[in-house]
């Protein structure tokens, strides 16, 4: 019967460990789901020869334990640290890391920059969530000023940090931004990371505000709010979360291009010191 | 065999290329640097990657990740980038990745004195992490020794998939010495050589048998956490049972190995009256010592450990018990000497000499004044009415 | 009596003292790579400040027939000593010494009678005259330390200084007796 036929993501999954200890209406489900569709229209059947990679928070939970690949669940911010050695010892694999605003923008942000500095051959999904989702929704780099949270009880007073912006200054080769509203566009950047953009330092910040810390404290449903999202992320470029889309797509060399070019200079007569 | 004049810091590079070494990470620190500067040039065009890290968390990260990846790693640095290290190490013991880390001690706390040698990291390195955990600590003497230990470090790294720590110092780390190599080493072997990949990567019946570390990327589809988890891999951070018998078999796996982790050497007389239990650098004016108090007819005998980490207390015991006096040169305010007074009786008296700061070493006179001045004290009570 | 013990341990060492810049470092491991080709267990060691130029430097060099027992000697058998900075950091250890050979400038404290006097800074590249003047001591090692400073960076004025260092090394040994001693020690360790 077609309506008892399974989830086509079913394949990607630990069926085992269903269902999701996401909150109801948690935005990591369409960030997945996005992810997903990417590995299906690209035509991967299994995850083998793909490593994820993910520190500590919420988003962080997306590959590990649900993902059906080799996952590695490491400290809070050291994710992209570990994905580089993945990467470096074995270059032929596919290595993504997924993580937050706290664990990449705020405690392993000099780990973000200087992967992106270096085009490290990654693709770095950072899902802002706005703030610390997990352990009770303190305030991160990114969330908004004036926003209530249990460590900025009177209203965040810190200037927001743009992350893409600032990954966009870098050498990295990928960068966009997408809402959760923008299902369509997030799932074809995903694509194009893994396809047309597949060397080099590829990032893709979704804002997904935090169901339990953001949208209830703002007195909105989910639905509510990814309607809201709708009219602000779909119509514009320019949005209280920074700028919309495809921020930069380049197709430099990677860093494993490089390293293997100073390889051979090293090795054909190259004396080194 | 390869006879070299080499530095203790060239010596740990090139045993680290002989065990097979095929990725380095680290952050340039005195007085470790050298090990970097000898890898960057070498490993390149040995089929190896080099990365200099942007700090010394990346550096045990992206070693953790490469050694996860089936790939020999190492990093190595000194006291304030050691410290950095500790969380990287715990985690390291918490997924079962097999590294080598090279802390070439200088004077601290801070950033103290950074060309100036000291042996103030053994309790760090034996206990800098937080929850229980054991590690493996080896401590060179010589460049020789750097070359040797740290050969012995990736064989028990990749053995018992724990993380190694090699304490070498400034003294040995910069000092150079002729150093005799093997032609070939053999590179050391997963599980020391017996690997099945159907059993759970994360757990054993045996406790003293590490289990299988897959490869990334054969369709093992790995499921590694640093929290606590199953034999499967899949996290549990609720359970009494799934922690305790994680940590107890991390514990019991390298304490169940303790005669292949546990090295020493015994030097002097049997039975000796008195004891000297030095390690590292220090080793080397207390065998010096131990030679001029046998000269002048003392019975006399030195304990060098090679092993600090875990320690064999009854090993330890077993010298100590004979001794009536045990003196413990350490270039800090006192560390190793806490293991002897563990095992040593109400009767033994425990000397400690401590110096430390201004590159100064702890010279074969002092341990022989001190022994001598001890001695006649001892005598002196034993003989008042 | 005890068994397994070495009777007779025979470690000869040689030091430089002076100041970041001297190149005390380099001509101490010129020394000892020197050594080492000619057969001897060696050991060199150092110590200097994290500044590259500038502050106290001492470099030794612990020469033996056998693997060396202990690296950390409470005094040398000769010392040639640049400058006041080293000197300072290493006191004890260099009064203590069998033979002092010092610059006549720039060293200062040390007691006017336990030292030999000697322009070395002025005579030339100072890491250089003093290595010269240290391989009178050992002529055996002359031609290997030849071969060493022909790689380095300017090696013409460097061999130049080197040789002016051996001559002034020849003259003190003619002319003190207590140095002969110590020339005596260290010349064993290589002819035989």
């Amino acid at each position: 019967m077609r309506c008892l036929r399974k989830h086509f993501s079913r394949k990607y999954l630990r069926e085992e460990v269903l269902p999701t200890p996401f909150c109801p209406g948690c935005f990591n489900g369409v960030v997945m789901n996005a992810m997903f569709k990417a590995f299906e229209e690209l035509g991967v059947e299994r995850l083998k020869g793909y490593v994820f990679v993910s520190g500590i928070g919420c988003s962080s939970w997306i590959p590990s334990p649900h993902i059906k690949a080799d996952t590695i669940h490491t400290l809070h911010g050291r994710a992209v640290a570990v994905a580089t050695g993945v990467k470096l010892a074995k270059p032929n694999l596919n290595v993504i890391v997924i993580g937050g605003d706290g664990d990449l923008a705020a405690i392993g942000f000099n780990h973000l920059v200087h992967a992106a500095r270096r085009n490290m051959d990654l693709l770095v999904i950072l899902v802002n969530n706005l703030v610390y989702g997990m352990t009770r929704g303190q305030a991160s780099p990114t969330t908004p000023e004036g926003m209530r949270t249990v460590t900025t009880p009177y209203g965040a007073y810190e200037p927001v940090m743009d992350v893409a912006e600032l990954i966009a200054r870098t050498n990295a080769n990928y960068v966009a931004r997408w809402c959760v509203a923008n299902f369509n566009q997030l799932k074809n950047s995903i694509k194009e990371a893994l396809s047309k953009h597949s060397r080099g330092f590829r990032f893709i910040e979704v804002i997904a505000p935090c169901i339990t810390y953001v949208v209830r404290y703002e007195g909105k449903t989910p639905g509510q709010k990814i309607k809201e999202l709708m009219k602000v992320c779909r119509s514009n470029t320019e949005t209280p979360y920074g700028r919309i889309g495809i921020l930069k797509a380049e197709n430099k060399p990677g860093y494993l291009d490089r390293y293997f070019e100073y390889v051979r200079k090293a090795t054909e007569g190259g004396k080194g010191e | 065999m390869r006879v070299e004049f080499l530095s203790g810091n060239e010596a740990v590079a090139k045993a680290a290329l002989d065990a097979g070494l095929k990725f380095y990470a680290g952050y340039p620190i005195t007085p470790s640097s050298e090990i970097m500067h000898y890898l960057a040039r070498e490993l390149p065009k040995n089929g190896g990657m080099f990365i200099q890290s942007e700090d010394e968390l990346a550096a045990i990260n992206m070693v953790v990740g490469a050694a996860l990846a089936g790939v020999k790693s190492m990093t190595a640095t000194s006291g304030p980038g050691f410290s950095l290290m500790q969380e990287g190490l715990g985690y390291a013991v918490m997924v079962e990745a097999p590294i080598v880390i090279v802390n070439v001690m200088r004077a601290g706390p801070g950033t103290g004195q950074a060309t100036k040698a000291a042996q103030g990291d053994v309790m760090q390195a034996r206990w800098g992490r937080h929850g229980d955990q054991v590690v493996v600590v080896l401590a060179p003497s010589s460049p020789q020794e750097a070359y040797d230990l740290t050969v012995k470090a990736f064989e028990i790294a990749w053995g018992l998939r724990v993380p190694v720590v090699v304490l070498s110092d400034e003294f040995v780390g910069h000092g150079r010495e002729v150093v005799e190599m093997p032609d070939k080493v053999k590179e050391p072997e997963p599980g020391w050589g017996s690997e099945d990949y159907s059993k759970p990567p994360f757990g054993s019946d045996d406790p003293r048998k590490p289990p299988p570390l897959p490869p990334l990327g054969e369709g093992y589809d790995l499921l590694i956490t640093g929290s606590t988890h199953d034999e499967w891999g899949y996290r549990d951070v609720h359970s009494f049972e799934t922690h305790f018998k994680l940590v107890k078999r991390l514990k019991e796996k390298v304490l169940g190995n303790i005669e292949k982790v546990f090295m020493y050497e015994y030097f002097g007389d049997d039975e000796a009256d008195i004891l000297i239990v030095a390690y590292g650098s220090m080793s080397r004016p207390a065998r010096t010592a131990v030679r001029r108090l046998q000269a002048v007819g003392f019975s006399v005998g030195l304990l060098r450990l090679k092993t600090l980490w875990p320690m064999n207390y009854d090993a330890l015991r077993s010298y100590v018990k004979d001794a009536r006096v045990v003196i413990v040169p350490e270039l800090n305010l006192g560390q190793v000497v806490y293991d002897v007074r563990i095992v040593a009786s109400n009767d033994t008296v425990v000397v400690p000499i401590n110096k430390v700061g201004g590159g100064v070493p702890i010279y074969a006179c002092e341990i022989v004044e001190k022994a001598q001045k001890v001695w006649g004290e001892v005598l002196e009570e034993a003989l008042q009415p | 009596m005890s068994k397994n013990t070495h009777t007779q341990v025979q470690e000869h060492t040689i030091a430089i003292a002076g100041r970041g810049g001297q190149g005390v470092v380099l001509a101490a491991t010129l020394l000892a790579r020197a050594a080492f080709k000619k057969g001897l267990y060696v050991a060199q060691l150092q110590s200097y400040g994290a500044e590259v130029r500038g502050g106290a430097v001492v470099a030794y060099v612990v020469l033996s027939k056998q693997p060396i027992e202990n690296p950390y000697p409470e005094n040398y058998d000769l010392v040639v000593a640049l400058h006041e900075a080293g000197v300072a950091r290493r006191r004890n250890e260099i009064l203590s010494s069998k033979a002092i050979i010092a610059d006549e400038d720039l060293v200062r404290s040390i007691p006017k009678d336990n030292v030999i006097w000697v322009k070395i800074v002025k005579s030339g590249t100072p890491n250089m005259v003093a290595l010269g003047i240290i391989t009178a001591f050992i002529p055996a090692i002359t031609e290997e330390l030849r071969k060493e400073i022909s790689k380095l960076w300017n090696a013409e004025e460097n061999l130049r200084s080197f040789d002016t260092g051996i001559r002034i090394g020849v003259e003190l040994l003619g002319k003190y007796t207590k140095l002969k001693d110590v020339a005596e020690s260290l010349t064993k360790l290589v002819s035989s």
